[in-house]
C-alpha cells in the first residue's frame, strides 16, 4: 500500500513537471490538417480537451491551470502521467453507478482520471454502444452522458497511442531498410488517432498521418526525405527522456512542417487562429456585457449620468469584443459572418446589442440601454454553452452546395438580422408586460406608449429583413437548384416569422391590437423566432438540418416555459386590471382591443 | 343617414379588409407550422401535396385546414382589393402600395410556375448523350407499337389518369386492336415470387412497401390486362423492370411500359467529364461539376455546369444536382445528375423582391427619419 502511494505520488509529481514555454509555443503553432482544414495543433487540442473536461484548460495535480497544448503534449509524450490526471468530467455520478464505479465517487459532479475510470472500461463501452442505438431525442441525460464519456475515453486512448511507434524507437530505421512488416504497422498504429501532421510535398491536398506514411511505404511508396526527417524527430521526442533532445527534435519537426506549409500557402493564418483563441473574445464580451448590465441595474436604483455612461462604455466594449471575434472568424475562413448555427448566435447577439444601442441613442429612455447588455450576456452565454454541447471546431468548411459567398453574405445575413430584430422586439415587449405586472411607473401612459412604439418600430425593422431575407433564400434556391420554395423546414421557419409579423402588423392596423396586444404578440413572435432558429433543426429533416442536439432541446423547452409563464402572468394582470376598471358604457364592450 | 351598403360592396369590403388579411396570415401560419411538423414522419412531397394542393384537409392532429393554394389565392384577392384598389392613395402610402404590388407579383409568378413549369432530372454517364429529362414523381403508362421501317406509334396514359386504390380503368384508342385494363396501382412496391394464387401473374405479385422517405425514390407498380376479342393477357408493370411487357395482337407488336414521365429537349446533352472533390481527409463534398457538350441544330457548344452555376438555354435550366454511383471505386465510370427545370416565371421572384424591397424602404425610411427627428425635438424641448 505504501509502495502504491509512493508510485501515485511520483506520478503526480512527474505530471506536474511543466513543459518548456518555447516547446509549448512551437506545438501551439504547429499546423495540422483536421476536418479538411489546416489549423494549429492547439485548436485540435482545445476541442479534444473540451470534449473530455468541458473546459479548454485543465488543472493538474498541483491545481495549476494548463493550456490545451500542454495537455495534448502530456497525452502524446507522457501518456502514463496523463492517465493520472483528472480531466474526465462526470456531470452526474449516476453515470459512475451505472458502470459499477461506486467506490470512486467523490461528488455528484466531479473530475476523474483515466486510471480511476479504467476498471469500468468494458462496462462503459458496452453501455455506450447500447445507448448509441437509441434515438438521440429518446435518451435519458445519463444515457447521453455515458455515450459522451465512452467516446471521450476512446479518444483519449487514441491520442495516447499515437506515438507508440515512436516509443518503439526503430520504425524509421525499419522503414528505411525495408524490414517493417504489415504486422508491425498494425501493432503500432491500431486504434491510434489519425492526426494529419505531415504536409504533403507532392502538391496533393490531403495531409498525411504517421499511419499514412507507413502504409504508403509498405505499399512501395517510400516517404519523402522531409517526411523521414519529421518522423525521426517525432521518434526522438517520443523515445528520449532528455529535455534538450526533446526540444531540439520539436524545433526540427515544427520547422520542417512550417516550411512546407508556408510553401503551400497554408501557414499564413495559423498565428491569427492562435491569437483568436488566446483573445477569447466572446468570454471577454460576456464579462463586459455582464458588467454593463450590473451598471445599468445600479442606475435603476441610483440614477446617475456617469454610471449610465459607464454602462454604455462597458456594453460597447462587450460589443467590440463580440464584433472582433466575428471579424477574426471571417478572416480565418475567408467567408461572410454566418456559416453555421454557432455563427448565428454570435452575429444575432452583435446585431441585437448594436440595434439596442441605436434605439437608446435615438430615444434616450433607458430601454435600449437595458436591453443591450441583457441580450449580449444571454447571447454570449448561449454561444458558450452551444460550443460546449457541440464540442467540435466551430470554424468549419462548407459543403459544395453552400459554397457561395454572395448568397451567404446576402440571404443568410438578412435572415439573421431579421431573427435578431425579432428577438429584440420581444425583449422590449417583455419590458412592457413585466413593467405592467410589477407596477413599474404605474399610471405613466406615455412611458408605456413609447415602449409599445419601440416594439412596433423594431418589429417593422425585423419584418423588412425577414421578408427580404426569406425571398432572397428562395431566389438562391431558384437560381442554384431550380426551385423557389421547397417547403423545407428551415424555409418554413423563416416563413413562419414573416407570417407572424404580418399578422401582428395587420391586426394592429385593423385596430384589434393596441399597445399591450402588440407587446404580447411581439413575445409570441419571439417564440416563433426561437422555433425557426433552433426548433426546426431538431426535426432532423430537410436540407438545413443540423441534427438533434439534446442540450438545445432542453434549452428551448425552458425558454418557452418561461415565456408561457410571462404570458400567463400578463393575462392574469390584464384580467385583474380590467375587473378593477370602471365598466365601460354600453356599446363599447364589443371587441375590446388590448 | 348613411345608405345601406350593397352586398357587392360588403363582399368587396371584407375581401379587402385588414381582418381578412390577418386571418389569412394566421391560418397560413398554422398550415406552415403543422406542415413542418408532419415532415418528421412523412416525405416532403407528400406533405406538400396534402398541405398545398388540397382545398381542405385534416392535419395529423385532426385539425381541419384549408390548403395553401386556396389561401394564397384568397391572399392575392385581399391584396389586390384591399391593398391596391380600395387603398387610400396618399404619398405616405406609396411604399405600402409598392410592397403589395411586389407580393402580388410574387404570388402570380408562383401561380405561373405551378401551372406551367416542368421539373425533373437527367442522369447521364460520362461519354453518353441524353435528349430528355424525366419527372421526379409522375409515372405514365405507354403503349408503343413497332411500325414498319423502324417507326413507332405511342399511346400514353398519364399518371393523373391511372386508377388508384381498388379501382380499375379501361383504356382504348382508335387504331389500337385491344383494350388495356389497369388496376391495383401501388405507389411503392416490388414484385416477389409466390406460389400460384388468384392474384399472381406469372408467379409474381406486388408486395407493397411503405412510402420512401424521399418521394422520388418510390417505385410504383400496376397490373395491366390486354383484352381483345381473341386474347386476354395479364402482366405486372413495375417502374424498375428491365424491359417493357411485350405482346403481339393480330400480328402487330406492342410494348406496354410503366415509366417516369419524360420530356424531350430541343437539344442533346453529352457528358464529357464529371469532376468531384471532397474536403481533404473528409467525405464532405467540396466541389462537383460537369463538362458537357450541348448540340442544337448541328451546332456544338461546350458548357461547364457546377453547383450554384447552372446552364440556362432554350428555356431550360440545368442545375448540377448529384452524382453516382454512390460507392464508386477509382476508375469506375461515373454519372452526373442534373435537375432540369422549365419555368417561364424563372425570374419572377427576383423582380418581386426588387419591388418589395423598394416598397419597404420607401415606407420605412421616411418613418424612421420622422421618428428620429421627433425624438430629437422632444429632447430639445
Amino acid at each position: 500500500m505504501r509502495y502504491l502511494s509512493f508510485l501515485l505520488l511520483f506520478a503526480a509529481t512527474a505530471s506536474a513537471t511543466p513543459w518548456d514555454e518555447k516547446t509549448v509555443d512551437l506545438f501551439t503553432h504547429l499546423p495540422v490538417q483536421d476536418a479538411g482544414r489546416v489549423k494549429p495543433l492547439s485548436t485540435v487540442a482545445s476541442y479534444a480537451l473540451l470534449r473530455m473536461n468541458h473546459q479548454r484548460t485543465f488543472r493538474d495535480a498541483e491545481k495549476k491551470s494548463r493550456s490545451p497544448t500542454e495537455w495534448l503534449l502530456e497525452v502524446l509524450f507522457r501518456p502514463d502521467e496523463a492517465r493520472q490526471e483528472k480531466f474526465f468530467l462526470v456531470e452526474n455520478s449516476a453515470v459512475l453507478d451505472a458502470v459499477g464505479l461506486t467506490d470512486v465517487v467523490r461528488q455528484r459532479r466531479d473530475r476523474y482520471s483515466y486510471e480511476e475510470l479504467a476498471p469500468a472500461r468494458g462496462r462503459l463501452m458496452q453501455l455506450a454502444h447500447d445507448y448509441d442505438q437509441i434515438k438521440a431525442q429518446d435518451r435519458t441525460p445519463v444515457q447521453s452522458e455515458l455515450i459522451d464519456l465512452g467516446q471521450a475515453f476512446l479518444e483519449f486512448e487514441r491520442y495516447a497511442q499515437l506515438l507508440d511507434f515512436g516509443r518503439s524507437g526503430d520504425v524509421v530505421k525499419k522503414l528505411e531498410d525495408g524490414s517493417l512488416s504489415g504486422q508491425d504497422a498494425v501493432r503500432l498504429f491500431d486504434g491510434s488517432v489519425a492526426l494529419a501532421l505531415f504536409p504533403p510535398v507532392d502538391g496533393s491536398d490531403a495531409w498525411l498521418t504517421p499511419q499514412d506514411l507507413v502504409s504508403l511505404a509498405l505499399a512501395g511508396h517510400p516517404p519523402a526525405p522531409e517526411h523521414v526527417a519529421m518522423l525521426e524527430a517525432l521518434e526522438r521526442m517520443a523515445s528520449s527522456g532528455d529535455e534538450t533532445t526533446f526540444r531540439e527534435a520539436a524545433a526540427e519537426f515544427y520547422g520542417r512542417s512550417r516550411q512546407i506549409a508556408t510553401t503551400r500557402g497554408e501557414y499564413r493564418k495559423i498565428p491569427l487562429e492562435v491569437s483568436y483563441y488566446k483573445l477569447d473574445a466572446f468570454t471577454k464580451g460576456l464579462v463586459f456585457y455582464i458588467l454593463g448590465f450590473v451598471l445599468v441595474a445600479v442606475t435603476w436604483l441610483w440614477p446617475n449620468a456617469w454610471l449610465k455612461r459607464a454602462a454604455i462604455a462597458a456594453t460597447a466594449t462587450g460589443l467590440a469584443f463580440n464584433a472582433t471575434g466575428i471579424v477574426l472568424r471571417c478572416i480565418l475562413l475567408g467567408r461572410p459572418p454566418v456559416l453555421n448555427l454557432y455563427d448565428t448566435i454570435l452575429f444575432i447577439t452583435a446585431v441585437g446589442v448594436l440595434s439596442s444601442l441605436v434605439i437608446e441613442f435615438i430615444n434616450r429612455r433607458g430601454i435600449g440601454l437595458a436591453a443591450a447588455p441583457i441580450l449580449g450576456s444571454l447571447g454570449m452565454f448561449i454561444s458558450n454553452r452551444f460550443e460546449l454541447i457541440e464540442s467540435r471546431d466551430t470554424l468549419r468548411l462548407l459543403q459544395a452546395v453552400l459554397d457561395t459567398n454572395f448568397w451567404l453574405a446576402t440571404h443568410v445575413v438578412c435572415i439573421t438580422i431579421g431573427y435578431s430584430a425579432g428577438l429584440l422586439a420581444s425583449a422590449i415587449g417583455h419590458v412592457y408586460v413585466i413593467g405592467r405586472i410589477v407596477g413599474l411607473k404605474r399610471g405613466n401612459k406615455s412611458f408605456y406608449r413609447n415602449i409599445a412604439r419601440m416594439v412596433y418600430g423594431t418589429l417593422c425593422f425585423a419584418l423588412l429583413f425577414s421578408v427580404v431575407g426569406t425571398i432572397l433564400g428562395g431566389i438562391w434556391a431558384n437560381y442554384s437548384w431550380g426551385r423557389f420554395w421547397g417547403w423545407d423546414p428551415k424555409e418554413n421557419g423563416a416563413l413562419l416569422i414573416v407570417l407572424a409579423q404580418l399578422a401582428l402588423i395587420h391586426a394592429k392596423l385593423d385596430g384589434r391590437l393596441r399597445d399591450l396586444g402588440v407587446s404580447v404578440a411581439s413575445i409570441l413572435v419571439g417564440g416563433v423566432v426561437s422555433w425557426s432558429w433552433w426548433g426546426v433543426n431538431l426535426l432532423g429533416v430537410g436540407l438545413h438540418s443540423y441534427g438533434f442536439t439534446g442540450g438545445v432541446w432542453t434549452g428551448l423547452i425552458t425558454f418557452w416555459s418561461i415565456e408561457g409563464l410571462v404570458l400567463f402572468a400578463t393575462l392574469v394582470s390584464w384580467l385583474v386590471s380590467r375587473s378593477a376598471a370602471t365598466p365601460p358604457e354600453s356599446g363599447a364592450t364589443e371587441a375590446n382591443p388590448v | 343617414m348613411k345608405e345601406p351598403k350593397s352586398p357587392l360592396s360588403l363582399v368587396l369590403g371584407f375581401l379587402g379588409s385588414y381582418t381578412l388579411a390577418w386571418m389569412i396570415f394566421l391560418v397560413l401560419f398554422a398550415l406552415t407550422f403543422f406542415g413542418t411538423l408532419e415532415q418528421a414522419h412523412a416525405s416532403l412531397q407528400d406533405v406538400r401535396t396534402k398541405y398545398f394542393d388540397s382545398p381542405i384537409f385534416l392535419t395529423e392532429w385532426g385539425i381541419p385546414l384549408p390548403g395553401a393554394s386556396f389561401l394564397l389565392g384568397l391572399l392575392f384577392l385581399n391584396l389586390v382589393v384591399g391593398g391596391m384598389i380600395r387603398m387610400r392613395r396618399t404619398w405616405s402610402r406609396v411604399g405600402i402600395f409598392v410592397i403589395h404590388i411586389g407580393i402580388a407579383f410574387l404570388l402570380l409568378s408562383g401561380l405561373v410556375e405551378g401551372l406551367t413549369s416542368k421539373k425533373g432530372s437527367m442522369a447521364v454517364y460520362e461519354g453518353e448523350t441524353s435528349t430528355e429529362f424525366k419527372s421526379y414523381y409522375d409515372w405514365d403508362v405507354s403503349i408503343l407499337e413497332q411500325l414498319p421501317e423502324g417507326r413507332e406509334r405511342v399511346y400514353t396514359i398519364p399518371y393523373e389518369r391511372l386508377p388508384r386504390g381498388a379501382k380499375s380503368a379501361v383504356f382504348r384508342a382508335d387504331g389500337l386492336p385491344f383494350e388495356l385494363e389497369l388496376s391495383g396501382f401501388l405507389r411503392n412496391c416490388r414484385p416477389q415470387p409466390v406460389q400460384q394464387g388468384s392474384d399472381a401473374v406469372e408467379g409474381l405479385v406486388f408486395r407493397e412497401l411503405p412510402p420512401a422517405e424521399e418521394a422520388e425514390n418510390n417505385v410504383p407498380g400496376i397490373t395491366a390486362k390486354v383484352i381483345s376479342k381473341d386474347v386476354r393477357r395479364e402482366a405486372l408493370l413495375w417502374g424498375f423492370q428491365q424491359a417493357p411487357y411485350a405482346t403481339t395482337i393480330d400480328g402487330r407488336r406492342f410494348a406496354v411500359d410503366l415509366h417516369r414521365r419524360a420530356w424531350p429537349l430541343p437539344y442533346s446533352v453529352t457528358l464529357r467529364k464529371f469532376t468531384h472533390e471532397e474536403h481533404p481527409g473528409t467525405n464532405m463534398p467540396r466541389f462537383f461539376s460537369s463538362d458537357i457538350t450541348r448540340v442544337q441544330n448541328n451546332v456544338a457548344t461546350d458548357v461547364h455546369i457546377s453547383m450554384n452555376d447552372p446552364m440556362r438555354h432554350g428555356g431550360y435550366i440545368f442545375f448540377q444536382s448529384a452524382w453516382g454511383p454512390p460507392n464508386a471505386v477509382p476508375g469506375q465510370p461515373l454519372y452526373s445528375v442534373f435537375s432540369v427545370v422549365e419555368n417561364p416565371a424563372d425570374h419572377g421572384p427576383l423582380v418581386a423582391l426588387i419591388i418589395v424591397a423598394i416598397g419597404l424602404l420607401t415606407h420605412f425610411i421616411p418613418k424612421l427619419v420622422a421618428h428620429v427627428e421627433a425624438e430629437a425635438a422632444r429632447r430639445r424641448a
